[in-house]
């Protein structure tokens, strides 16, 4: 199982903590979209602008790398990875 | 002058005098105001080998033309001196209602020398100025002197005040106004406390008179219509606070963990914004001016912890909670609350107590000498161990010196996570290299607001750079030290910055003030403070010797979590950032430096 795990203002508003996602090779982009399936609800606005690139400030986390640091939505995720999804967010 | 108040009150307490000087014209260009302007004058007039809390030292209360202006979150002052804590120039930045008052009563500033015989407030209305008797507030805390003295002044009046541990000289105090906004860091708290001022309140009818009111007008609404459009401005601060950090930066790696041994907490989801959201608030609050809002009002039901007031912010979370090992929030939030009331800086509080759990643990400190058991996670002992630092009980007696002189009076210096003995905030400079360089460099010690490399290095803005990579973070600290420097000196809060530019701040200025701001030349602006600055810190004592790292964090690498396996690199990146700050292989500025920025002209006091 693929654990995704939502965080700050996603958490809040989809009123979801966490899905455990059965897959044994997906990429980051197709494992989203499968849990906006999942929970039928649409989230995906919320990372990513109409063009479809990343929102600055969005972290998509896979085992606490940052997405943007391996290969962007088409990095592969596997059994027992966890994926962490967070809008932008900051403080200080 | 336009933006500017073009007054400054300067307050003998020694001799319980005011006096209105007009305010230095080209300096306020050249320095801004706040942070910088009051820097401007305060190392003119003060040595810098002034012992902190003595009557020698002087204490500033300085705002920045923007402050009380229309534009976005334009609450900001700071205090000025040199630190009880540090040693070091420092300018403690502080949001509230206070700073735009302190303004509509007339002055852009206030300098207080000497030391008072006997406990005094001052009070400030519409550009007159007397100095009273404190005698009846002294020993009470930051609410109830500020009920009081609302009560004998104003309704409206803003007050700005110590608590007890201000008045016990404890070295982490600071200044609180509006019974829970902290100037918080570097101890301007003791200063304050030392020259028996127990606070400051002002009232005033006026305003801020601005060069261009239609545009100053267009560029409020272009600046605010970019908050409001931006996610993290106008949904995340506003929504969850900035304790929405606690889960970003342990899922990161980074969120230090009984005291710096470890970076990823167990217990973060109990203590995060997300916790906080669903257990404490009871709305958000803004400062003066702010569209973001993203201050806390909670409240805390558990009888042992119960207490009403406002935080924790993300750093408060996380020195109650992560550094002490404690997820429990109820107690973090009672410690936070203790905090407000007191006048005690949270994030130095938090880390000190987390330093004595380490000795504590090692056996160093005994349970004897503590008083109680000093395990890390016991919640109770971080609520009781914030008490007594306040009235310098028992153990607290050290506590309030800091982690620094608490471990070195047991020997042990290297378990203090501070530098130039100012406590590290939230961030673990392993898990992101930029911020150690960073810390090491800040000119008021340990700090994350003199250059927020997290912002690039976690947060992806203004663009993504790796948290591992060092090469080119010596450029990147430059800037956000500059631009930094430039907005504590404008009266804008920092947290614009998530959705603004240095063009938008300039542009601001530009248009209150008349001067031609651009981002440029408060980019000039900026680096011109933050060399007067490390100026100042030379002259007194400070070398590039001070420029480092506790060593745990250069030697010991991450044990577990996403950062493992890591340390600082500080000392591959130092030479590269002093070059790219103009600066000698020992850190200081070149004469040509010296001379490019007018700081030449700056005399020191030797």
């Amino acid at each position: 199982m693929i654990t995704v795990d939502f965080y700050t203002t996603l958490r809040v508003e989809l009123k979801t903590r966490q899905l455990k996602m059965s897959s044994n090779e997906i990429d980051v982009l197709q494992l989203l979209e499968k849990c906006e399936e999942k929970i039928s609800k649409k989230f995906l606005h919320k990372l990513f602008d109409r063009d479809g690139k990343l929102i600055p400030g969005t972290m998509i986390l896979v085992n606490g790398k940052n997405i943007l640091h391996l290969k962007s939505t088409k990095t592969l995720v596997h059994a027992n990875d966890i994926v962490s999804l967070f809008p932008p967010g900051g403080g200080g | 002058m336009y933006g500017w108040m073009g007054k400054i009150l300067r307050v003998d307490l020694t001799k319980e005098t005011v006096k209105i000087e007009k305010l230095n014209e080209q300096w306020a260009k050249d320095y801004i105001g706040g942070r910088g302007l009051g820097s401007r004058y305060f190392v003119e007039e003060v040595n810098p080998k002034v012992e902190p809390l003595s009557p020698d030292n002087k204490l500033i209360f300085a705002t920045g033309p923007m402050t009380g202006a229309l534009g976005a979150s334009t609450g900001r002052y700071e205090v000025v001196t040199k630190g009880a804590l540090t040693d070091t120039i420092a300018a403690s930045n502080s949001g509230g209602m206070f700073g735009p008052e302190l303004k509509y009563s007339g002055f852009d500033m206030i300098i207080f020398e000497g030391k008072s015989q006997k406990p005094v407030y001052l009070y400030i209305e519409d550009g007159n100025a007397v100095l009273r008797d404190a005698s009846h507030v002294w020993g009470k805390l930051t609410g109830e002197t500020t009920d009081i003295l609302m009560g004998e002044t104003a309704s409206t009046a803003k007050v700005a005040c110590i608590g007890p541990a201000g008045e016990n000289l404890a070295k982490i105090a600071c200044v609180i106004c509006d019974k829970d906004r902290a100037a918080g860091r570097s101890g301007v708290g003791a200063v304050m406390g030392s020259k028996n001022l127990k606070a400051v309140v002002v009232l005033g009818s006026g305003g801020v008179v601005p060069a261009d009111a239609e545009k100053v007008r267009e560029v409020a609404l272009d600046v605010r219509k970019k908050l409001a459009e931006h996610p993290v401005a106008s949904e995340g601060l506003p929504k969850l606070g900035t304790a929405i950090l606690v889960n970003i930066i342990n899922q990161s790696g980074a969120l230090p963990t009984r005291n710096f041994q470890e970076s990823f907490f167990e217990g973060a989801e109990k203590t995060s914004g997300e916790a906080l959201y669903e257990n404490q608030l009871i709305k958000k609050k803004a400062c003066f001016g702010c569209t973001i809002a993203c201050g806390r009002v909670t409240q805390v039901k558990d009888k042992r912890y119960a207490g009403f007031g406002e935080g924790p912010e993300y750093e408060t979370a996380w020195a109650f909670g992560a550094q002490c090992g404690v997820d429990n929030l109820d107690a973090i939030t009672k410690a936070n609350y203790i905090c407000n009331e007191n006048g005690i800086d949270t994030i130095s509080m938090g880390s000190t107590i987390g330093c004595a759990m380490e000795l504590y643990e090692k056996g160093v400190i005994t349970r004897e000498t503590a008083g109680m058991d000093l395990n890390f996670g016991n919640a109770d002992a971080v609520v009781k161990l914030t008490e007594m630092t306040a009235f310098r009980e028992g153990i607290g007696d050290l506590l309030a010196e800091g982690s620094y002189r608490l471990a070195e009076s047991y020997g042990h210096p290297e378990l203090s996570m501070s530098v130039k003995k100012q406590e590290l905030p939230a961030y673990d400079p392993r898990g992101v290299q930029g911020m150690g360089l960073e810390y090491a460099t800040s000119n008021r010690g340990g700090c994350h607001v003199r250059g927020y490399l997290i912002s690039p290095e976690i947060l992806g803005v203004p663009e993504k750079l790796d948290p591992q990579a060092i090469e080119g973070k010596d450029v990147w600290l430059k800037i956000f030290q500059d631009l930094t420097a430039a907005i504590d000196s404008s009266g804008v809060c920092l947290f614009t910055t998530f959705g603004l530019g240095g063009e938008e701040i300039a542009a601001q200025l530009a248009a209150l003030t008349g001067v031609d701001y651009t981002a440029e030349k408060i980019l000039e602006c900026g680096d011109r403070i933050y060399n007067l600055e490390r100026l100042f810190n030379i002259k007194a004592g400070f070398s590039k010797d001070d420029d480092t790292l506790p060593p745990r964090l250069l030697n010991d690498p991450i044990p577990a979590g996403p950062a493992k396996g890591h340390v600082n690199r500080l000392f591959e990146m130092l030479p590269a950032y002093y070059k790219t700050r103009g600066w000698d292989e020992n850190g200081v500025p070149t004469q040509e430096k010296i001379e490019d920025l007018g700081l030449d002209k700056v005399k020191f006091i030797e």
